[in-house]
């Protein structure tokens, strides 16, 4: 398990550094736009608020810098980021937690989709390799994985919501709905939800199709597959686990590196349609200047980043010996 | 994300980048073949266009507000107008250039950093590396696009310039990651320790050496830098993020949005600039993967190749006839009117197991239809051994696939019948395939680490096996695969390991293990003991030979060596171009080879035992399958070749059990080949020369006392050298002891051995005397001076030049970006300043010549992937003699080579001693080739040295138990076959942490209690002969005391004298 505990203190350092960068980042910046904001709020919001301000950027401390970072250190670790700008009088860990079901409902369950049925096919694609499948494919996810992420989204609205009405414009759930589990309200979330996890889908799945089937064509070359179709296996054996089974594993890391970039397509689609998860959140608080907010919700995408590759690290160390046994 | 991490180094033969001069041409024919490249390549230029001429190609302003807001597409404005009143088609137009800017600057910003960093991690090593790569590694999973807008929420609509930095500064790792292990890979290349050992600077070697070869994951790493780049501004525009008054796509599609243009009726002025990110995204993203396509030609487009095969040669219905283009062979015509071949004839051994008639494969290459396999007929009886030898590109391993139908394509059988027990294996499909697989004839493989699934355990790989053939149940398909285990004398716990857990000679046995499952009457092995060392080669061979016996299989074996073979095969076949050469009895072909390759390959082997003779090889290379020779196939590289033999193709004529295809048998009186000099053949090169006793100095191996030249001190000393290596991390390290105490002196003109199993430390030697690393303790004197003193790089550089050193591998040593002249002329331009560039040139051209590559200037003007293997390691031997050396350290110059180019370099070797003066370290494992060619040997084991002394003494008379098994390890054609000699199944151990005692104890048939505590140290066991056993040198001073008894009283069992400097008592403990 050695394995597993290094890539555990990697996660830890990965931690320290995106707290770090969040401290720093206001403290850094030129000009200071933190006093300058302050100023054009001071007339809008109430003493908590500005205080959660003051802690945020450090202003009007009279703390050292290390203590104030010690400081920011335990204020992450308990969740004090202070109150919300945007969403005032709300805690901002409050409004953090309310946008958090969204975005794991739909870019959660998207991305695991993407990535299940992208290796999928393209493990078929490469396994058939110069069939219909192989052939078709890699060249249109080619040109379809460059498509920006809230393109995709801006058309999906035009022709599925605007032109055909088939599907809601934007938003996670009508806004006459009242929240509540029951079969109209979560049939409503669904028919809100399918737009913006197809564009997910479409965008997130051409790089594991190509990765995959790429993989599994050089994984095909290998003597281990040879033997197994020397030994007589069927071919479903083979392609499974022969084939498949060592294919997946550089596509596991591939899929942990790559996450940022889902992140980032899923803040986009979010903002396209409205939906009410972290990254549509993310960027209203840019909008609204809520600095608090928008740092909260930094350290809780890039949390969430880590922890997803943490799972994917321990899924490759559980289907890869070698990696049980690093040195 | 396409696959970076698939791209392959400027390699092998096959798939090298094309070197600079002709890879423009190259590169471009490339480009204009791939449709995507085309694709990208014209989207790419279209873009450039635009963003360059956006005056001259909008129609209007992109920002002038001028017209009717809100406007459809029509004749006047394509795309509409936006809610502003502005032209959106000339929007686009404008908005090119800032994309085009954000992408090239981005992408051009990040790949430097990307290349700093990668590359000096993985140059720098160490601490450097690791904060370097954790660096890289953070900021990798870190999401960028959160962070990206934290800072441009900070920074207030940020400009180009800043989005470029940003951008930049924050998209670099996955760049680096892929380069650093580019150039970690790279780093392990021998061209790059060459260039060290040269006496290179770093930097140079950096910018020069490793730089080029990287360039295709450059191009792809900025490619796809620039594609993130586009995407993200444009994205960040979109979001309010950018500078919203910019001309750029992106703040079209934030102006647009914010007056919700879709609803509005306005729906281009939205999708438009989508569709341009799209577009020029996609343009860099088919760029990339082109680029992934080209450097890594696995990926290419398959079917077309395979259908072009079929096509060019069509697979014929009807079997056995001869599906060669051309005029007809004159028929094979055996005197029995049996097919030729048949084993059948020397007795009742019954009817063929395996049967195969006018076997054809072929596959299509871009230069043509590559004949791998040219109608080969063979038979094969129940329980026979048969062996099919010849140099590598003799379609070998292709003829062997083809039989047990595991062909991958492109290559595929295009003519000719394989019967099998019955079954038509040609025409069989996969499905019934199936059922005869394994359960009827099972396969073994070369590198069973390849060829074992290395994510399932031993159990597992055999389980599903069984599941596929049989209804056997779990408790059943245990016992038997314990049953298969201990066959090959295999423990039956490791059958929950995994591969890379057991050792390579288990791993090879249990691959023998899983064949032998269902017993099948057939087992088709391929090399399997090619990637093993020779006592282990040994054991396995024997075994293989023993389950034989006892089970009764016959066994198909391909292999390159030839001697390997000699005791084990019934019957060999020689295959040369594709064609069977030779076919008959072992004993036969050994005794009396009729093809003269068959005869060529035989003597291309130095021999442990019996005198000692000139070998000659066989000169060139086999042929190009595209276009073999016309005639004879052999005939360019033939002593006896006719006139005649360049014409006529020859058929296969019957000389006993034998059958030969050569010209000089057709004539029915002809019975065998005489000795070269029969022939009058004045124009055949002085290196076919017949064998001869060896003679007078001057031929090889020419025994000579060490340092005999009476200058003083010897060339080099070394006293109590040393090296360790630590390994593991930093907490749970552990000391690799690679090289310990070792005492070697070479003398002037001398050639000296070094022999020793892989891991034996031999390497780190070579390494240490050519500076490559410093020894951990102990000391090299050159010409009396201490080399670890030599601190000024000049006298470094002095130390260089005259102790240059020759790689194993001829594929690494060479950098594949330049030409062969270029490591000759570096080194002269390092070592002998006093040349001007004219006289390097012909001081090249004088060393290429001395080691025969000629014509010198056009070898000179070669590219590696254009010259064979045995060419390159010449270029080696030419690059050393260039700095007019006095010793040349020679690591396995030869091991990669085939057998018949090997002689011509050892021949080499002693050619250079004579005419040049130069000393050598020979290093290898073949103590045969040892033999031909030292003075003197020094055996290793588990970095000591073991025993030393004049070569045929030592080999003669070896006195340390590991020296006999080596000999007796080594194949030897002329020696009989001794089945009795237990397998030794022990491997060299890793010396990590090593304790007091031999290391050769806990495999040593001889050894006693002392072996197990005290190393022994070196001593005299005859004279000029040292051996570092406790038995040996008991025995030795037993001898030593009769003898002396004879003349004076006894004395105490007296401590072992140790001349070779090893004074250090044996109970001394380890450090």
């Amino acid at each position: 398990m050695r394995f597993v505990l290094r890539r555990l203190g990697f996660f830890v350092v990965t931690l320290w550094a995106a707290i770090s960068l969040n401290f720093l980042i206001p403290r850094l910046m030129p000009g200071n736009p933190a006093l300058a904001m302050m100023a054009s709020f001071r007339g809008r919001v109430t003493g908590q608020a500005l205080k959660a301000l003051e802690i945020a950027f450090g202003v009007n401390t009279h703390a050292s810098l290390v203590s104030e970072y010690f400081q920011y250190f335990g204020d992450v670790f308990t969740g004090h980021f202070g109150l919300s700008i945007t969403f005032f009088p709300q805690t901002v860990s409050h409004e953090v937690i309310q946008a958090l079901p969204w975005t794991l409902g739909l870019v959660g369950v998207t991305t695991v989709l993407a990535f299940v049925l992208g290796t999928l096919i393209g493990l078929v694609a490469g396994w058939r390799r110069g069939g219909k499948l192989d052939s078709v494919l890699p060249p249109v996810f080619v040109v379809t994985s460059a498509f920006p992420y809230f393109w995709v989204g801006l058309v999906a609205v035009y022709v599925f919501a605007l032109k055909l009405g088939w599907f809601p414009v934007s938003g996670g759930y009508a806004t006459n709905d009242q929240i509540a589990f029951t079969w109209h309200f979560i049939g409503d979330v669904l028919r809100h939800s399918i737009l913006p996890a197809c564009t997910l889908l479409v965008t997130a799945i051409g790089g594991w199709i190509l990765t995959m089937r790429n993989t599994v064509i050089t994984v095909l070359a290998e003597d281990y597959v040879r033997m197994a179709r020397a030994k007589g296996l069927r071919p479903w054996t083979v392609m499974w686990g022969y084939a498949g089974r060592n294919a997946i594993l550089p596509n596991l890391t591939g899929f942990a590196m790559s996450l940022g970039f889902v992140v980032s397509g899923a803040i986009l689609v979010e903002y396209v349609f409205n939906y009410p998860g972290v990254g549509w959140m993310l960027l209203q608080s840019v909008e609204n200047e809520d600095y608090g907010l928008m740092q909260a919700l930094f350290l809780l995408i890039t949390v969430a980043v880590l922890l997803a590759i943490l799972l994917s690290d321990v899924l490759t160390a559980l289907l890869d010996p070698r990696t049980r046994e690093l040195r | 994300m396409t696959t970076l991490t698939s791209m392959t180094v400027a390699g092998g033969a096959t798939g090298a980048p094309s070197p600079q001069r002709r890879r423009g041409g190259k590169f471009w024919r490339a480009v204009r073949h791939n449709r995507k490249a085309t694709a990208g390549v014209i989207l790419l230029l279209f873009f450039l266009v635009l963003a360059i001429f956006p005056g001259q190609i909008a129609p209007y302003s992109g920002t002038a507000e001028i017209f009717q807001p809100g406007l459809g597409p029509s004749g006047a404005h394509w795309f509409g107008t936006t809610a502003y009143g502005q032209d959106v088609l000339s929007q686009l137009i404008w908005g090119t250039r800032q994309s085009l800017i954000i992408a090239f600057a981005v992408g051009a910003l990040a790949t430097c950093i990307a290349v700093i960093v990668g590359v000096s991690a993985a140059y720098l090593r160490g601490a450097w590396d690791g904060v370097l790569s954790l660096v890289t590694d953070v900021l990798l999973v870190i999401p960028v696009f959160p962070l990206i807008i934290v800072i441009a929420a900070y920074l207030k609509s940020a400009g180009t310039v800043m989005m470029i930095i940003v951008l930049g500064a924050l998209g670099w790792s996955y760049g680096a990651r892929q380069l650093r292990s580019q150039a970690l890979s790279l780093r392990d290349r021998d061209f790059l320790e060459a260039a060290r050992v040269r006496g290179e600077r770093r930097g140079y070697a950096i910018v020069m050496e490793i730089l080029p070869t990287m360039t295709s994951l450059i191009v792809a790493s900025f490619l796809g830098t620039a594609v993130y780049a586009v995407l993200t501004a444009a994205a960040l525009q979109f979001v309010g993020l950018g500078n919203p008054n910019m001309q750029s796509w992106g703040t079209m599609l934030y102006w647009a949005e914010n007056n919700e243009a879709l609803g509005a009726g306005m729906p281009l002025w939205a999708l438009m600039p989508g569709v341009c990110v799209a577009l020029l995204g996609a343009a860099l993203a088919l760029l990339n993967y082109a680029f992934d396509e080209i450097s890594n030609p696995a990926l290419r487009p398959v079917r077309v190749r395979a259908q072009r095969a079929r096509r060019l040669a069509p697979r014929p219905g009807n079997p056995g006839r001869d599906q060669r283009e051309g005029p007809p062979l004159p028929t094979p015509a055996p005197p029995s009117g049996r097919p030729p071949g048949a084993a059948d004839e020397d007795g009742p051994r019954g009817r063929p197991l395996l049967s195969v008639r006018q076997l054809s494969v072929a596959y299509a290459t871009d230069s043509g239809l590559v004949r791998a396999v040219d109608g080969v007929d063979l038979d094969l009886v129940p329980g026979e051994f048969l062996a099919i030898v010849g140099e590598s590109g003799c379609g070998k391993s292709t003829l062997l696939f083809a039989l047990a139908r595991l062909l991958n394509p492109p290559a595929t059988i295009t003519g000719g019948t394989i019967d099998f027990k019955g079954h038509n294996m040609v025409d069989m499909t996969e499905k019934r395939l199936r059922y005869v697989r394994w359960q009827e004839y099972s396969v073994v493989m070369q590198s069973a680490m390849n060829a074992l699934n290395p994510v399932m355990t031993v159990a597992q790989q055999m389980a599903d096996v069984c599941r596929a053939h049989t209804e056997m149940t779990s408790a059943e398909i245990e016992q038997r695969s314990r049953e298969v285990l201990r066959l090959v004398s295999i423990d039956p716990v490791h059958l929950n390991s995994y591969p890379h857990q057991l050792s390579g000679g288990m791993r090879q046995r249990a691959m023998i293990a899983m064949a032998l499952l269902f017993r099948p009457d057939l087992v088709i092995m391929d090399e399997p003991t090619s990637a093993l060392d020779v006592v282990a080669q040994r054991s396995l061979m024997v075994q293989v030979k023993e389950l034989q016996k006892q089970l009764g299989f016959a066994v198909i074996f391909v292999t390159h060596d030839m001697s390997l073979v000699s005791h084990f095969a019934d019957r060999l076949m020689v295959m040369y171009a594709g064609e069977v050469a030779e076919l008959g009895p072992t004993v036969d072909l050994f005794a009396k080879p009729l093809h003269p390759y068959a005869r060529g390959l035989i003597e291309a082997f130095p021999s442990i035992r019996g005198p000692k003779v000139v070998l000659s090889g066989i000169t060139g290379y086999p042929p190009d399958l595209v276009s073999p020779p016309s005639g004879c196939r052999f005939h360019p590289r033939c002593a006896w070749a006719m006139p005649e033999c360049s014409v006529e193709q020859p058929g296969l004529y019957r000389r006993g059990s034998t059958t030969v295809r050569c010209l000089l048998y057709k004539d029915a009186s002809y019975e065998g080949l005489g000795r070269k000099e029969e022939l009058n053949r004045p124009s055949r090169p002085a290196t076919a020369e017949a064998p001869a006793p060896v003679g007078g100095a001057g031929t090889a191996g020419t025994h000579r006392p060490a340092a005999d030249n009476g200058a003083g001190a010897p060339l080099v000393q070394t006293s109590s050298l040393t090296r360790h290596f630590r390994i593991g991390g930093l907490l749970t390290g552990h000391t690799l002891h690679a090289v310990e105490d070792v005492e070697l002196v070479i003398g002037r003109k001398e050639i000296v051995a070094l022999v020793g199993e892989s891991g034996s430390g031999k390497s780190t030697v070579a390494r240490l005397l050519a500076k490559v690393y410093p020894p951990t303790a102990g000391q090299i004197l050159f010409e009396g001076v201490p080399v670890g003193q030599l601190r000024r790089r000049g006298s470094v550089l002095a130390y260089r030049s005259q102790v240059p050193m020759v790689f194993q591998d001829p594929f690494s040593s060479m950098n594949p970006v330049f030409r062969a002249g270029h490591g000759v002329l570096r080194a002269m331009k390092l070592h002998r300043r006093e040349l001007d560039k004219n006289g390097r040139h012909a001081e090249a051209v004088r060393v290429m010549e001395a080691v025969g590559l000629v014509p010198a200037e056009m070898m000179l003007a070669k590219y590696p992937y254009e010259m064979s293997g045995g060419q390159r390691q010449r270029v080696g031997f030419a690059q050393a003699l260039a700095l007019r050396p006095k010793l040349i350290i020679a690591d396995e110059p030869v091991s990669m080579l085939d057998v018949s180019i090997r002689v011509g370099l050892l021949n080499l070797m002693t050619k250079l001693r004579e005419e040049e003066g130069v000393s050598f370290l020979y290093i290898t494992h073949d103590i045969a080739s040892a033999r031909y060619v030292a003075d003197r040997v020094l055996v290793m084991y588990a970095g000591r040295i073991v025993e030393q002394g004049p070569t045929e003494q030592v080999l003669a008379d070896p006195r340390h138990p590991y020296t006999k098994l080596l000999l007796r390890a080594a194949p030897d054609p002329r020696a009989p076959l001794d089945l009795s000699e237990a397998a030794d199944a022990g491997e060299p151990p890793k010396v990590v942490d090593p304790k007091p005692g031999c290391a050769f104890a806990p495999r040593c048939p001889v050894a006693v209690e002392q072996c197990h505590h005290v190393t022994p140290a070196l001593g005299e066991v005859a004279p000029l002969q040292l051996a570092a056993c406790h038995v040996a040198q008991m025995e030795a001073a037993s001898l030593v005391g009769q003898r002396a008894s004879e003349q004076a009283p006894p004395e105490a069992p007296a401590p072992i004298a140790s001349p070779g400097g090893g004074q250090q008592a044996a109970t001394r403990p380890l450090p």
